[in-house]
């Protein structure tokens, strides 16, 4: 197969997963630094649950599953961890229970848990290509604020730089990212780069700012070392690299240790 | 005038705390708050500093008023330098640094430091700002008698630079003051002793 036809067969999965894992790791790595990790695991299953009442309801899988996923994601910031524990659990069991009763309704949760990223075209790869634009974006225009709310918010609000505002969009940042993303590349995808990329920066780096850059490299380094390892021994690309991408934040987290 | 609140009264959850009437803070003042557990001193610091809602009154401020929360209240794992830390509040970092005798430390994981480092670095970011007023919740908790020094070295340039302070003391420092506002039994009053 040459470049240009593995480029046409692949390259609008491969962008949309190198850009999904972007623009998660930047929300993950802030979840991680405000003590929110758990947050990162419950949000996406939190978005699961909204994506079985939808089709319980009639409407497609991706209907609800972002607004629930805002939603999750935007109480997950204030919510203490037991809460955000009870919706982990809750949302692994609900999903299949709602859908229980359908075949085809089973059939897109699986999907959603998994994902069908290589099928993708070019038009669902730009949803999340816009999303890690507006994240870099976004972490680069807020560095001040949101490393302050993240950090010590009491301290920010006394300085007047609005950490329940920051922490609020922070929430909708991380849902809109987890619900946009969750279609293209599944739970399995989302889960892993919202929480692998940002734990290895973060033992890595001394800042937290120097994390936020750390963590996309991170999580681009997994996904670029996927899709030929995928490729080449026939596995789907989205849980290899999810595996590439622990094993590297893993590496990475060992090695800042000794710094 | 700094800071001067009328009829404030301050809380948490609704649940009035400390009734302050009508007070200020000028310049040139140097204030220690006094009162035992749970009388409402970190709360009444913590709303004049603006992250605390006051239940009740008006309070106005002019100039920039910084403050050093208690460094219990920060989690010890923070993914922070001690110089990211003082560079959130802007101003010279490097020269705030100096000042509590963390020069060669900007670099330092918070996680790795000592208590007094800790407590030294929110002193800096309190003073980074070259703020009108700053407000001390236990500032001299965890530190050494180096740190001790440097803590009244900075309250007595704070003061002799037009500024002012009001500080929650863990012990007596040899700094001069010129007022001590006593919280007890939910009121406060000047303590003339």
């Amino acid at each position: 197969m040459t470049i240009a036809e593995w480029w046409a067969w692949f390259g609008p999965g491969w962008v949309a997963l190198a850009a999904a894992s972007v623009a998660l790791a930047l929300p993950g790595t802030l979840w991680w630094a405000a003590g929110r990790g758990l947050a990162a695991a419950a949000v996406p299953q939190a978005a699961l649950v909204g994506a079985a009442i939808g089709l319980l309801l009639g409407y497609s899988r991706d209907q609800l599953a972002l607004p629930a996923a805002v939603a999750a994601a935007v109480a997950g910031v204030v919510v203490p961890s037991a809460g955000v524990a009870a919706v982990l659990t809750v949302g692994l069991a609900l999903p299949v229970l709602l859908v229980s009763g359908s075949p085809h309704g089973m059939n897109e949760v699986t999907d959603l848990t998994l994902s069908r990223v290589l099928g993708l075209g070019w038009t669902g790869a730009w949803p999340s290509v816009g999303l890690a634009v507006i994240g870099m974006l976004l972490a680069w225009w807020g560095r001040r604020p949101l490393r302050a709310a993240v950090l010590d918010g009491a301290w920010a609000a006394s300085a007047g730089l609005h950490p329940a505002w920051w922490s609020r969009l922070l929430g909708l940042w991380g849902g809109v990212a987890i619900g946009a993303a969750l279609p293209a590349i599944g739970l399995i995808g989302v889960i892993g780069f919202l929480v692998l990329p940002g734990l290895g920066a973060l033992r890595w780096c001394r800042t937290l700012g120097a994390a936020l850059v750390l963590a996309p490299v991170i999580a681009l380094l997994g996904v670029t070392l996927a899709l030929p390892t995928a490729h080449a021994a026939d596995l789907p690309p989205v849980p290899v690299a999810v595996i590439l991408t622990a094993l590297a934040a893993g590496v990475i987290a060992l090695a800042g240790r000794r710094r | 005038m700094i800071w001067s609140g009328t009829g404030f009264v301050v809380g948490h959850g609704g649940r009035p705390i400390l009734r302050l009437g009508d007070r200020h803070l000028d310049a040139g003042q140097g204030i220690v708050l006094q009162g035992g557990n749970g009388s409402g001193k970190s709360t009444l610091l913590a709303t004049i500093a603006g992250s605390l809602p006051a239940l009740a009154g008006r309070q106005q401020r002019q100039g920039t008023i910084t403050w050093m929360p208690q460094v219990g209240g920060l989690s010890p794992h923070l993914p922070t330098t001690l110089g990211e830390l003082v560079a959130l509040a802007g101003g010279d970092t490097a020269q705030a640094l100096a000042r509590v005798g963390l020069g060669s430390r900007a670099h330092q994981r918070w996680s790795a430091s000592s208590g007094g480092e800790r407590q030294r670095a929110l002193l800096a970011r309190a003073l980074a700002p070259r703020p009108q007023g700053i407000l001390l919740d236990e500032p001299d908790s965890h530190l050494d008698a180096e740190g001790r020094d440097l803590l009244v070295r900075a309250l007595e340039d704070q003061r002799s630079g037009g500024g002012s302070w009001l500080a929650v003391l863990h012990q007596e420092l040899p700094v001069a003051v010129t007022g001590r506002w006593l919280c007890r039994d939910g009121e406060v009053t000047d303590d003339h002793r």
